[in-house]
């Protein structure tokens, strides 16, 4: 039997195809992360700056006093505080090391499950701050705006 | 594994529609490692020319959280080094927290000085098995913890400044390694070579700058107070410090100096330099300098002038299991007898016989972890 001959027009056309229809990038790694909080939390807005403060135990009370309860989804984790805080997973675990064992009060991000328990915890801890892709939140906790934009806006810096 | 109290909330909060109040909290965390040694000659860390092996240590940190303003921290350390088995409160204290600009510190607690003194024997925050002996080794000069009240806050100061500062009164006890100046002085010494000191009445500070460049900071650390017996002779002992440090998800640069000063007695000054690279994920590579001068007045070290002295460079391979559990390998090249020795009851017949080696190399292996 004759084995059917593919030149090299034709391997060309083949990989092209197969660029097309190989999936994209996945859409996780384009997509926003949004920054939730309870619904009662007065924050509107926060900066990098601030998140920076309180994920990484330099500020530990919200502005109504709240002691700040962090949390984080470890589906998005790596790329948040890549985007957030400028610092890689491991630097920011050898940071918390530091923290614990210097007998700071702060206590490390806790990591919770997948978005349903994630948006549940938040939505009924007042001191609690997430973040979660943003497709994933619902209306049961506030988004906070970073840097004055919202998950929404094109120059949304937690992309 | 961390145990907490807040695990078990989160297990009921399908059951709460409305907000919680944050429950009481308890965690339990803990760090610990082990090393060998082997050096060509002199004992120095974890090393003797015969190799130690049985050399661990194990440490358990827990801090409860009864309320939003008040935490209770404590931590009890074990070592074992050969056949003697240490146990120690490295710190227990009340902590009420008005702000993040003011808190209240109460009890035994960290002595707040240069960059490790607070993570003193915790492995996974640094590139070497040990700390800069020239600072953190039994040189008298930074106590564990301090006992007595204090205050520590941070604040912005804006455009990406930060301050941290700590203000402390209280007492602290001291580990020297004496017994060079004991052979100087002609005096016997024990088997540990070790004596204990107490500063009361002490003072101290630190203040931490951190620069908008991230993972930039500097700062400055002080303490003074009266050494020596209440009764008796007492004399000023006052210490000065600076600190330097980068740290980037790759290189970490850390540098410090100190500038000792015993009132009649003398004083020393130590520096180090550190930097440690990561190659990869796991594998980090790391090296260091640090030396230490000591001046004792009354003391003629021309018999032994290397028996002041510390000189040393290390090079070191890590491998990063994870953030937290590390293997490690260095090798020190030492000059001077300041730490690095014979037993310290052999100590003054190698010296008088003029067999005192002044040159030591030491190799290390070990584990560190945390949890």
């Amino acid at each position: 039997m004759k084995t059917p001959f593919v030149g090299s027009g034709s391997l060309v056309t083949l990989i092209v195809l197969g660029l097309a229809l190989a999936p994209s990038r996945p859409a996780e790694a384009q997509e926003a992360i949004a920054v939730i909080v309870h619904p009662d939390n007065p924050l509107t807005t926060i900066s990098r700056d601030e998140l920076r403060r309180f994920y990484l135990g330099t500020s530990t009370t919200l502005p109504n006093r709240e002691s700040v309860l962090l949390l984080e989804s470890s589906t998005v984790r790596e790329r948040f505080y890549a985007t957030a805080l400028g610092m890689s997973l491991d630097r920011v675990k050898r940071h918390w090391i530091g923290v614990v064992f210097s007998g700071q009060s702060g206590t490390p991000p806790k990591e919770v499950g997948g978005p349903d328990e994630l948006r549940q915890f938040v939505a009924t801890h007042r001191g609690a701050i997430a973040f979660l892709a943003a497709r994933d939140v619902s209306g049961s906790v506030k988004i906070l705006a970073v840097d004055g934009l919202r998950p929404s806006d094109p120059r949304y810096p937690l992309k | 594994m961390k145990v907490s109290c807040l695990a078990i909330a989160m297990l009921g909060i399908a059951a709460s529609a409305r907000a919680q109040a944050p429950a009481p909290r308890l965690d339990l965390h803990g760090f610990g490692g082990w090393a060998y040694g082997r050096t060509n000659a002199n004992s120095y860390l974890a090393g003797d020319p015969q190799g130690k092996y049985r050399r661990g240590s194990f440490a358990l940190n827990l801090s409860a959280h009864p309320n939003r303003e008040l935490s209770i921290i404590a931590q009890t350390f074990w070592e074992q080094n050969d056949d003697a088995t240490a146990t120690e409160i490295d710190y227990a204290f009340a902590e009420w927290k008005f702000s993040d600009a003011l808190k209240v510190r109460a009890g035994k607690v960290k002595q707040p000085f240069g960059i490790y003194t607070e993570v003193f024997d915790v492995g996974t925050v640094r590139p070497f098995l040990s700390l800069p002996q020239s600072i953190y080794g039994p040189v008298g000069t930074i106590a564990v913890g301090y006992q007595g009240i204090g205050l520590r806050g941070t604040s912005p100061i804006g455009h990406g400044w930060n301050l941290v500062y700590d203000l402390y009164v209280g007492g602290i006890q001291l580990e020297e390694y004496v017994a060079p100046f004991l052979v100087l002085r002609g005096d016997s010494v024990d088997v540990s070579g070790l004596a204990h000191e107490s500063t009361r009445d002490l003072a101290g500070t630190r203040l931490v700058l951190a620069l908008p460049v991230q993972g930039l900071s500097v700062g400055g650390s002080a303490y003074t107070g009266n050494e020596g017996d209440p009764d008796a002779t007492k004399f000023r002992h006052s210490v000065l410090g600076a600190q330097a440090e980068y740290l980037s998800d790759h290189l970490w640069l850390r540098g410090e100096y100190t500038h000792e000063i015993k009132q009649r007695l003398g004083g020393s000054d130590a520096v180090y330099g550190e930097a440690a690279y990561f190659l990869t994920r796991q594998w980090q590579l790391a090296a260091r300098y640090e030396r230490l001068e000591t001046r004792r007045t009354g003391i003629d070290p021309s018999p032994a002038p290397s028996l002041l002295k510390h000189d040393e460079f290390a090079l070191g391979l890590n491998f990063w299991v994870a953030p937290e559990f590390v293997l490690k390998a260095s090798y020190h090249a030492v000059r001077g007898n300041r730490l690095a020795g014979p037993d310290p009851d052999e100590l003054a017949a190698t010296t008088a016989a003029g067999q005192l080696k002044d040159r030591t190399r030491l190799v290390q292996l070990g584990a560190q972890f945390s949890f």
